[in-house]
Protein backbone atom coordinates (compact mmCIF):
# COMPACT_ATOMS: atom_id res chain seq x y z
CA UNK A 1 0.00 0.00 0.00
CA UNK A 2 1.27 3.50 -0.83
CA UNK A 3 1.91 5.95 1.96
CA UNK A 4 -1.05 8.26 2.61
CA UNK A 5 -2.07 10.90 5.11
CA UNK A 6 -5.46 10.98 6.80
CA UNK A 7 -7.80 13.79 5.83
CA UNK A 8 -9.89 15.65 8.40
CA UNK A 9 -12.60 13.03 7.92
CA UNK A 10 -10.01 10.28 8.29
CA UNK A 11 -8.62 11.81 11.48
CA UNK A 12 -12.12 12.12 12.90
CA UNK A 13 -12.89 8.50 12.07
CA UNK A 14 -9.63 7.22 13.59
CA UNK A 15 -10.03 9.33 16.73
CA UNK A 16 -13.60 8.11 17.16
CA UNK A 17 -12.36 4.54 16.92
CA UNK A 18 -9.61 5.15 19.50
CA UNK A 19 -12.11 6.61 21.96
CA UNK A 20 -14.56 3.74 21.42
CA UNK A 21 -11.76 1.18 21.82
CA UNK A 22 -11.27 2.19 25.44
CA UNK A 23 -14.71 0.78 26.28
CA UNK A 24 -14.90 -1.90 23.62
CA UNK A 25 -11.40 -3.38 23.51
CA UNK A 26 -12.34 -6.01 20.92
CA UNK A 27 -13.21 -3.47 18.21
CA UNK A 28 -11.38 -3.93 14.92
CA UNK A 29 -9.30 -1.07 13.57
CA UNK A 30 -10.90 0.81 10.64
CA UNK A 31 -8.21 -0.23 8.18
CA UNK A 32 -10.65 0.18 5.32
CA UNK A 33 -10.13 3.96 5.47
CA UNK A 34 -6.39 3.66 4.75
CA UNK A 35 -6.92 3.83 0.98
CA UNK A 36 -10.39 5.37 0.86
CA UNK A 37 -9.97 8.75 -0.80
CA UNK A 38 -12.66 10.25 1.40
CA UNK A 39 -10.50 9.53 4.43
CA UNK A 40 -6.93 9.43 3.12
CA UNK A 41 -4.82 11.10 0.44
CA UNK A 42 -1.84 9.37 -1.17
CA UNK A 43 1.54 11.05 -0.81
CA UNK A 44 3.17 11.59 -4.16
CA UNK A 45 6.43 9.79 -4.81
CA UNK A 46 6.14 7.62 -1.73
CA UNK A 47 7.21 4.01 -1.61
CA UNK A 48 5.09 0.90 -1.17
CA UNK A 49 4.59 -0.11 2.47
CA UNK A 50 3.99 -3.57 3.88
CA UNK A 51 2.78 -4.48 7.32
CA UNK A 52 5.64 -5.46 9.56
CA UNK A 53 6.58 -5.90 13.19
CA UNK A 54 9.22 -3.73 14.85
CA UNK A 55 11.29 -5.34 17.60
CA UNK A 56 12.00 -1.92 19.13
CA UNK A 57 11.57 1.83 18.75
CA UNK A 58 15.01 1.87 17.14
CA UNK A 59 13.90 -0.49 14.36
CA UNK A 60 10.71 1.47 13.79
CA UNK A 61 12.68 4.74 13.67
CA UNK A 62 15.24 3.33 11.21
CA UNK A 63 12.47 2.12 8.94
CA UNK A 64 10.58 5.42 9.08
CA UNK A 65 13.77 7.37 8.50
CA UNK A 66 14.33 5.58 5.21
CA UNK A 67 10.69 5.62 4.09
CA UNK A 68 10.15 9.31 4.86
CA UNK A 69 13.46 10.57 3.47
CA UNK A 70 11.91 12.03 0.28
CA UNK A 71 9.15 13.87 2.19
CA UNK A 72 9.63 17.47 3.29
CA UNK A 73 8.85 18.37 6.92
CA UNK A 74 7.11 15.06 7.70
CA UNK A 75 7.05 15.86 11.42
CA UNK A 76 4.51 18.62 10.82
CA UNK A 77 2.00 16.39 9.02
CA UNK A 78 -0.46 15.19 11.63
CA UNK A 79 -2.48 13.16 9.11
CA UNK A 80 0.61 11.27 7.97
CA UNK A 81 1.50 10.12 11.48
CA UNK A 82 -2.07 9.16 12.25
CA UNK A 83 -2.18 7.16 9.01
CA UNK A 84 1.08 5.41 9.94
CA UNK A 85 -0.34 4.57 13.36
CA UNK A 86 -3.40 3.03 11.80
CA UNK A 87 -1.32 1.15 9.21
CA UNK A 88 1.00 -0.25 11.91
CA UNK A 89 -1.75 -0.57 14.50
CA UNK A 90 -0.68 -4.05 15.59
CA UNK A 91 2.73 -2.60 16.48
CA UNK A 92 1.51 0.50 18.32
CA UNK A 93 -1.52 -1.09 19.95
CA UNK A 94 -0.98 -4.86 20.05
CA UNK A 95 -3.66 -7.36 21.04
CA UNK A 96 -3.05 -8.79 24.51
CA UNK A 97 -3.65 -12.34 25.76
CA UNK A 98 -7.36 -11.65 26.15
CA UNK A 99 -7.74 -10.39 22.62
CA UNK A 100 -8.01 -6.81 23.90
CA UNK A 101 -6.30 -3.66 22.67
CA UNK A 102 -5.45 -0.84 25.09
CA UNK A 103 -4.86 2.33 23.07
CA UNK A 104 -3.92 4.69 25.94
CA UNK A 105 -4.02 8.44 25.38
CA UNK A 106 -4.90 9.88 21.98
CA UNK A 107 -1.50 11.60 21.38
CA UNK A 108 0.11 8.13 21.28
CA UNK A 109 -1.62 7.60 17.93
CA UNK A 110 -2.63 11.06 16.67
CA UNK A 111 0.21 13.48 17.37
CA UNK A 112 -0.21 16.91 18.89
CA UNK A 113 2.13 18.47 16.37
CA UNK A 114 1.64 21.98 17.77
CA UNK A 115 2.58 20.95 21.28
CA UNK A 116 6.33 20.73 21.61
CA UNK A 117 6.20 18.85 24.89
CA UNK A 118 3.76 16.21 23.68
CA UNK A 119 5.19 15.57 20.23
CA UNK A 120 7.16 12.67 21.64
CA UNK A 121 4.17 10.83 22.99
CA UNK A 122 3.34 9.67 19.49
CA UNK A 123 4.62 6.12 19.30
CA UNK A 124 6.13 6.50 15.83
CA UNK A 125 6.88 10.22 15.51
CA UNK A 126 8.75 10.26 18.85
CA UNK A 127 11.36 7.62 17.93
CA UNK A 128 11.57 8.99 14.39
CA UNK A 129 12.55 12.48 15.64
CA UNK A 130 15.07 11.12 18.13
CA UNK A 131 16.64 8.85 15.50
CA UNK A 132 16.80 11.71 13.01
CA UNK A 133 18.56 13.98 15.46
CA UNK A 134 21.03 11.26 16.42
CA UNK A 135 21.34 9.90 12.89
CA UNK A 136 25.16 10.02 12.99
CA UNK A 137 25.22 7.75 16.03
CA UNK A 138 21.75 6.43 16.90
CA UNK A 139 23.20 3.97 19.43
CA UNK A 140 24.02 6.94 21.68
CA UNK A 141 20.25 7.37 22.11
CA UNK A 142 19.50 3.74 22.93
CA UNK A 143 18.18 4.75 26.36
CA UNK A 144 15.31 6.33 24.41
CA UNK A 145 15.06 3.82 21.58
CA UNK A 146 15.56 0.28 22.94
CA UNK A 147 11.96 -0.04 24.17
CA UNK A 148 9.08 -1.82 22.46
CA UNK A 149 7.19 0.56 20.19
CA UNK A 150 4.03 0.46 22.30
CA UNK A 151 5.80 0.86 25.67
CA UNK A 152 8.19 3.82 25.63
CA UNK A 153 8.37 4.06 29.43
CA UNK A 154 9.30 6.76 31.90
CA UNK A 155 12.83 7.52 30.68
CA UNK A 156 11.41 8.67 27.36
CA UNK A 157 8.78 10.71 29.18
CA UNK A 158 11.40 12.44 31.32
CA UNK A 159 14.12 13.11 28.77
CA UNK A 160 12.40 13.33 25.40
CA UNK A 161 9.80 15.87 26.47
CA UNK A 162 12.49 18.45 27.30
CA UNK A 163 13.91 20.03 24.19
CA UNK A 164 17.15 21.12 25.83
CA UNK A 165 17.84 17.51 26.78
CA UNK A 166 16.66 15.61 23.74
CA UNK A 167 18.76 17.85 21.48
CA UNK A 168 21.88 17.45 23.63
CA UNK A 169 24.11 14.67 22.28
CA UNK A 170 26.27 14.47 25.39
CA UNK A 171 23.36 14.42 27.84
CA UNK A 172 21.48 11.68 26.01
CA UNK A 173 24.62 9.60 25.53
CA UNK A 174 25.33 9.99 29.26
CA UNK A 175 21.79 8.75 29.99
CA UNK A 176 22.33 5.80 27.68
CA UNK A 177 25.58 4.87 29.47
CA UNK A 178 23.84 5.06 32.83
CA UNK A 179 20.57 3.36 32.08
CA UNK A 180 20.99 1.10 29.06
CA UNK A 181 22.55 -2.31 29.51
CA UNK A 182 24.11 -3.53 26.23
CA UNK A 183 24.33 -7.07 27.59
CA UNK A 184 20.59 -7.45 28.13
CA UNK A 185 19.65 -4.87 25.47
CA UNK A 186 17.27 -3.20 27.87
CA UNK A 187 17.44 -0.64 30.65
CA UNK A 188 19.01 -1.33 34.01
CA UNK A 189 16.83 -2.03 37.01
CA UNK A 190 15.82 1.16 38.81
CA UNK A 191 16.40 3.43 35.83
CA UNK A 192 12.75 4.43 35.76
CA UNK A 193 12.72 5.06 39.47
CA UNK A 194 11.58 8.45 40.68
CA UNK A 195 14.09 8.09 43.50
CA UNK A 196 17.79 8.83 43.65
CA UNK A 197 19.73 8.21 40.49
CA UNK A 198 16.63 7.61 38.34
CA UNK A 199 15.79 9.28 35.05
CA UNK A 200 13.55 11.89 36.62
CA UNK A 201 16.37 12.99 38.93
CA UNK A 202 18.75 13.07 35.98
CA UNK A 203 16.44 15.36 34.05
CA UNK A 204 16.05 17.71 37.03
CA UNK A 205 19.76 17.79 37.82
CA UNK A 206 20.75 18.43 34.19
CA UNK A 207 18.21 21.23 34.11
CA UNK A 208 19.98 22.87 37.06
CA UNK A 209 23.52 22.18 35.79
CA UNK A 210 22.55 23.83 32.52
CA UNK A 211 22.50 27.18 34.33
CA UNK A 212 26.23 26.95 35.13
CA UNK A 213 27.73 24.65 32.55
CA UNK A 214 27.70 24.65 28.78
CA UNK A 215 26.23 21.16 28.59
CA UNK A 216 25.81 21.37 24.82
CA UNK A 217 29.56 21.65 24.45
CA UNK A 218 30.34 18.69 26.68
CA UNK A 219 31.01 15.04 25.96
CA UNK A 220 28.96 12.37 27.75
CA UNK A 221 31.89 11.56 30.05
CA UNK A 222 32.24 15.21 31.05
CA UNK A 223 28.55 15.46 31.87
CA UNK A 224 28.70 12.22 33.80
CA UNK A 225 31.55 13.64 35.88
CA UNK A 226 29.28 16.47 37.02
CA UNK A 227 26.58 14.15 38.31
CA UNK A 228 26.37 13.54 42.07
CA UNK A 229 27.06 10.28 43.88
CA UNK A 230 23.46 9.15 43.75
CA UNK A 231 24.18 7.99 40.19
CA UNK A 232 27.05 5.72 41.31
CA UNK A 233 24.83 2.67 41.37
CA UNK A 234 24.33 3.02 37.63
CA UNK A 235 27.89 4.18 36.95
CA UNK A 236 29.36 1.07 38.54
CA UNK A 237 27.18 -1.13 36.34
CA UNK A 238 28.16 0.84 33.26
CA UNK A 239 31.89 0.55 33.98
CA UNK B 1 10.66 19.80 37.66
CA UNK B 2 12.95 21.68 40.01
CA UNK B 3 13.23 25.43 39.59
CA UNK B 4 16.41 26.63 37.87
CA UNK B 5 18.33 28.93 40.18
CA UNK B 6 21.22 31.06 38.98
CA UNK B 7 23.72 31.71 41.78
CA UNK B 8 26.61 31.51 39.39
CA UNK B 9 27.37 35.13 38.67
CA UNK B 10 26.81 34.44 35.01
CA UNK B 11 26.31 37.68 33.08
CA UNK B 12 23.32 38.23 30.86
CA UNK B 13 24.22 39.67 27.49
CA UNK B 14 21.79 42.40 26.50
CA UNK B 15 19.89 42.16 23.27
CA UNK B 16 21.22 45.49 22.10
CA UNK B 17 24.65 43.85 21.95
CA UNK B 18 23.57 40.96 19.73
CA UNK B 19 22.44 41.23 16.12
CA UNK B 20 21.62 38.04 14.27
CA UNK B 21 20.54 38.68 10.69
CA UNK B 22 19.06 36.32 8.14
CA UNK B 23 20.89 35.66 4.89
CA UNK B 24 19.85 33.40 2.03
CA UNK B 25 22.72 31.28 0.80
CA UNK B 26 21.92 29.16 -2.21
CA UNK B 27 18.35 28.62 -1.07
CA UNK B 28 19.42 27.61 2.45
CA UNK B 29 18.86 29.88 5.43
CA UNK B 30 22.09 31.28 6.85
CA UNK B 31 22.92 34.02 9.33
CA UNK B 32 25.37 36.78 10.15
CA UNK B 33 26.06 37.67 13.76
CA UNK B 34 27.35 40.93 15.20
CA UNK B 35 28.32 40.62 18.84
CA UNK B 36 29.51 43.39 21.14
CA UNK B 37 30.84 41.77 24.30
CA UNK B 38 32.96 44.64 25.61
CA UNK B 39 30.61 45.77 28.36
CA UNK B 40 30.73 42.61 30.47
CA UNK B 41 34.27 42.44 31.85
CA UNK B 42 34.87 39.12 30.15
CA UNK B 43 38.43 37.83 29.71
CA UNK B 44 39.85 38.12 26.21
CA UNK B 45 40.41 34.38 26.14
CA UNK B 46 36.73 33.52 26.82
CA UNK B 47 35.25 31.29 24.15
CA UNK B 48 32.15 32.34 22.24
CA UNK B 49 29.52 30.07 20.71
CA UNK B 50 26.32 30.81 18.83
CA UNK B 51 23.59 28.17 18.87
CA UNK B 52 20.53 28.03 16.62
CA UNK B 53 17.53 26.02 17.77
CA UNK B 54 13.89 25.37 17.12
CA UNK B 55 11.45 23.11 18.92
CA UNK B 56 10.95 20.21 19.01
CA UNK B 57 14.31 18.81 17.98
CA UNK B 58 16.53 21.04 15.85
CA UNK B 59 19.78 22.51 17.11
CA UNK B 60 23.09 23.65 15.62
CA UNK B 61 26.19 25.14 17.20
CA UNK B 62 28.76 27.53 15.70
CA UNK B 63 32.17 28.31 17.19
CA UNK B 64 32.82 32.07 17.09
CA UNK B 65 36.36 31.99 18.48
CA UNK B 66 37.27 34.08 21.50
CA UNK B 67 36.08 37.37 22.92
CA UNK B 68 39.19 39.20 21.67
CA UNK B 69 39.14 37.49 18.29
CA UNK B 70 35.51 37.05 17.33
CA UNK B 71 35.42 35.08 14.12
CA UNK B 72 32.53 32.87 13.09
CA UNK B 73 32.90 29.87 10.82
CA UNK B 74 32.70 30.54 7.08
CA UNK B 75 29.76 28.19 6.69
CA UNK B 76 26.92 29.64 8.71
CA UNK B 77 24.14 27.91 6.83
CA UNK B 78 21.40 26.40 8.97
CA UNK B 79 21.61 22.98 7.38
CA UNK B 80 19.35 21.33 9.94
CA UNK B 81 16.48 23.77 9.36
CA UNK B 82 14.21 23.66 6.31
CA UNK B 83 13.43 27.35 6.76
CA UNK B 84 14.31 30.22 9.08
CA UNK B 85 10.79 30.41 10.52
CA UNK B 86 10.77 30.21 14.30
CA UNK B 87 14.54 29.78 14.64
CA UNK B 88 15.98 31.33 17.82
CA UNK B 89 19.58 31.90 18.83
CA UNK B 90 21.57 31.61 22.00
CA UNK B 91 24.97 33.22 22.51
CA UNK B 92 27.20 31.57 25.09
CA UNK B 93 30.50 32.79 26.44
CA UNK B 94 32.47 30.17 28.34
CA UNK B 95 35.64 30.20 30.38
CA UNK B 96 38.86 29.17 28.68
CA UNK B 97 40.35 28.16 32.03
CA UNK B 98 37.44 26.42 33.73
CA UNK B 99 36.31 24.34 30.82
CA UNK B 100 32.65 24.69 29.79
CA UNK B 101 31.74 27.09 32.60
CA UNK B 102 29.28 29.69 31.31
CA UNK B 103 30.41 33.28 31.94
CA UNK B 104 27.71 35.09 29.98
CA UNK B 105 24.68 34.22 27.91
CA UNK B 106 21.94 35.68 25.73
CA UNK B 107 18.96 33.50 24.81
CA UNK B 108 15.84 33.65 22.68
CA UNK B 109 17.35 35.97 20.07
CA UNK B 110 15.13 36.02 16.99
CA UNK B 111 16.56 36.06 13.50
CA UNK B 112 16.20 39.55 12.03
CA UNK B 113 14.74 39.29 8.56
CA UNK B 114 15.87 41.62 5.75
CA UNK B 115 14.73 45.18 6.50
CA UNK B 116 14.49 44.56 10.23
CA UNK B 117 18.20 44.72 10.91
CA UNK B 118 18.46 48.49 11.09
CA UNK B 119 15.80 48.80 13.74
CA UNK B 120 16.69 48.25 17.34
CA UNK B 121 13.03 47.87 18.28
CA UNK B 122 12.25 44.24 19.02
CA UNK B 123 8.54 43.48 18.59
CA UNK B 124 6.94 42.07 21.70
CA UNK B 125 5.20 39.36 19.76
CA UNK B 126 5.43 38.39 16.14
CA UNK B 127 3.01 35.91 14.55
CA UNK B 128 4.63 32.68 13.42
CA UNK B 129 3.14 29.81 11.43
CA UNK B 130 2.85 26.48 13.24
CA UNK B 131 1.09 23.18 12.68
CA UNK B 132 -1.78 23.60 15.13
CA UNK B 133 -4.23 20.93 14.04
CA UNK B 134 -7.66 22.50 14.31
CA UNK B 135 -6.64 25.48 16.42
CA UNK B 136 -6.58 28.84 14.65
CA UNK B 137 -3.99 30.35 16.98
CA UNK B 138 -2.10 29.58 20.12
CA UNK B 139 0.24 31.32 22.55
CA UNK B 140 3.14 28.97 23.10
CA UNK B 141 5.35 29.19 26.16
CA UNK B 142 7.59 26.32 25.13
CA UNK B 143 10.49 28.53 24.10
CA UNK B 144 12.47 31.09 26.10
CA UNK B 145 9.73 33.66 25.44
CA UNK B 146 6.10 33.50 24.28
CA UNK B 147 5.32 33.03 20.62
CA UNK B 148 2.07 33.83 18.87
CA UNK B 149 1.40 30.89 16.60
CA UNK B 150 -1.03 30.94 13.70
CA UNK B 151 -2.19 27.73 12.07
CA UNK B 152 0.01 27.22 9.02
CA UNK B 153 -2.90 25.64 7.16
CA UNK B 154 -4.54 29.07 6.91
CA UNK B 155 -3.76 30.49 3.46
CA UNK B 156 -1.89 33.82 3.70
CA UNK B 157 -1.67 33.45 7.46
CA UNK B 158 0.36 36.70 7.69
CA UNK B 159 -2.53 38.66 6.19
CA UNK B 160 -5.07 36.76 8.27
CA UNK B 161 -3.20 37.78 11.43
CA UNK B 162 -3.71 41.45 10.55
CA UNK B 163 -7.38 41.28 9.62
CA UNK B 164 -9.39 43.59 11.91
CA UNK B 165 -11.82 40.90 13.05
CA UNK B 166 -8.93 38.59 13.94
CA UNK B 167 -7.08 41.37 15.76
CA UNK B 168 -10.22 42.42 17.65
CA UNK B 169 -10.91 38.93 18.97
CA UNK B 170 -7.49 37.40 19.46
CA UNK B 171 -5.13 40.18 20.55
CA UNK B 172 -6.82 41.00 23.88
CA UNK B 173 -7.06 37.25 24.61
CA UNK B 174 -3.39 36.77 23.79
CA UNK B 175 -2.47 39.79 25.94
CA UNK B 176 -4.43 38.34 28.86
CA UNK B 177 -2.83 34.90 28.51
CA UNK B 178 0.65 36.38 28.53
CA UNK B 179 -0.01 38.59 31.55
CA UNK B 180 -1.54 35.68 33.48
CA UNK B 181 1.59 33.65 32.75
CA UNK B 182 3.95 36.45 33.77
CA UNK B 183 2.13 37.89 36.79
CA UNK B 184 0.30 34.92 38.31
CA UNK B 185 2.03 31.75 37.19
CA UNK B 186 5.59 33.13 37.20
CA UNK B 187 4.86 35.69 39.96
CA UNK B 188 7.00 38.25 38.13
CA UNK B 189 6.90 41.86 39.30
CA UNK B 190 9.99 43.57 37.88
CA UNK B 191 9.30 45.70 34.82
CA UNK B 192 12.80 47.14 34.37
CA UNK B 193 14.77 44.20 33.01
CA UNK B 194 14.85 44.86 29.27
CA UNK B 195 16.07 41.35 28.51
CA UNK B 196 13.33 39.51 30.30
CA UNK B 197 10.15 38.98 28.27
CA UNK B 198 7.99 39.19 31.39
CA UNK B 199 9.42 42.61 32.29
CA UNK B 200 8.90 43.86 28.77
CA UNK B 201 5.24 42.84 28.85
CA UNK B 202 4.71 44.37 32.29
CA UNK B 203 6.27 47.62 31.10
CA UNK B 204 4.06 47.59 28.03
CA UNK B 205 0.98 47.07 30.21
CA UNK B 206 2.03 49.94 32.49
CA UNK B 207 2.45 52.28 29.53
CA UNK B 208 -1.14 51.79 28.47
CA UNK B 209 -3.14 54.70 29.69
CA UNK B 210 -5.03 54.10 32.92
CA UNK B 211 -3.09 51.09 34.17
CA UNK B 212 -1.08 51.52 37.34
CA UNK B 213 2.07 49.75 38.51
CA UNK B 214 2.18 46.00 38.28
CA UNK B 215 1.13 44.18 41.45
CA UNK B 216 3.81 43.08 43.90
CA UNK B 217 4.92 39.54 44.70
CA UNK B 218 2.88 39.48 47.88
CA UNK B 219 -0.36 40.74 46.38
CA UNK B 220 -3.15 38.20 46.23
CA UNK B 221 -4.05 36.41 43.02
CA UNK B 222 -7.37 38.29 43.09
CA UNK B 223 -5.50 41.63 43.10
CA UNK B 224 -3.31 40.41 40.26
CA UNK B 225 -6.32 39.29 38.25
CA UNK B 226 -7.97 42.68 38.76
CA UNK B 227 -4.82 44.41 37.48
CA UNK B 228 -4.75 42.09 34.47
CA UNK B 229 -8.45 42.78 33.80
CA UNK B 230 -7.74 46.52 33.85
CA UNK B 231 -4.74 46.13 31.58
CA UNK B 232 -6.66 44.05 29.07
CA UNK B 233 -9.58 46.51 29.10
CA UNK B 234 -7.16 49.37 28.44
CA UNK B 235 -5.46 47.42 25.68
CA UNK B 236 -8.79 46.62 24.00
CA UNK B 237 -9.64 50.35 24.19
CA UNK B 238 -6.28 51.27 22.72
CA UNK B 239 -6.68 49.01 19.69
CA UNK B 240 -10.42 49.85 19.43
CA UNK B 241 -11.22 46.16 19.45
CA UNK B 242 -15.01 46.37 19.61
CA UNK B 243 -15.13 49.10 16.97
CA UNK B 244 -12.92 47.05 14.65
CA UNK B 245 -15.14 44.04 15.19
CA UNK B 246 -18.33 45.99 14.43
CA UNK B 247 -16.78 47.58 11.33
CA UNK B 248 -15.60 44.22 10.06
CA UNK B 249 -19.05 42.72 10.60
CA UNK B 250 -20.87 45.59 8.94
CA UNK B 251 -18.41 45.38 6.05
CA UNK B 252 -19.18 41.70 5.65
CA UNK B 253 -22.91 42.38 5.73
CA UNK B 254 -22.46 45.09 3.12
CA UNK B 255 -20.87 42.66 0.71
CA UNK B 256 -23.63 40.05 1.10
Amino acid sequence: MKLHYLTEAGLECFERYLVALRNEPLLSAPREILEDLEFATPLEGSVELHEMAFPSRMEAARFLHSVLAPISDPERNKGLWAWLSLFFFDAVCPIDGNGHRKPGELPRHVPEVGNYQRYYRHLLLGPYLIHRFFSKNPDAALSLLWQPVHKPGDIVGQLAARQELVTNFGAIEAATRLYYDPATKRERRGAQSKERGGARRLADILNQLDVTWDLYGMQATEIDALLPKEFDKFRSKAA
Amino acid sequence: MIKRINHTGRRRILREHVDIAFRDEGGKPAFDAKLDLNAYGLPDSARVFVEAYRAPASWMRFDFGTKSKLLGPKDRRLHDFDSAVGVRFRVKVTSAHESHKILAEADGIPLALPGEGEEKVVPLLKPEPAPLGDLVFKVSFDGPEPTFQINDRIPNWQEAALEPIFVAITYPAVFREILVRAVIIENHTDSEDRDDWKSRWLRFAKLISGVGDAPGEDDSDDDKRRWIDDAVDAFARKIRACEKFEEARSGEKGTK
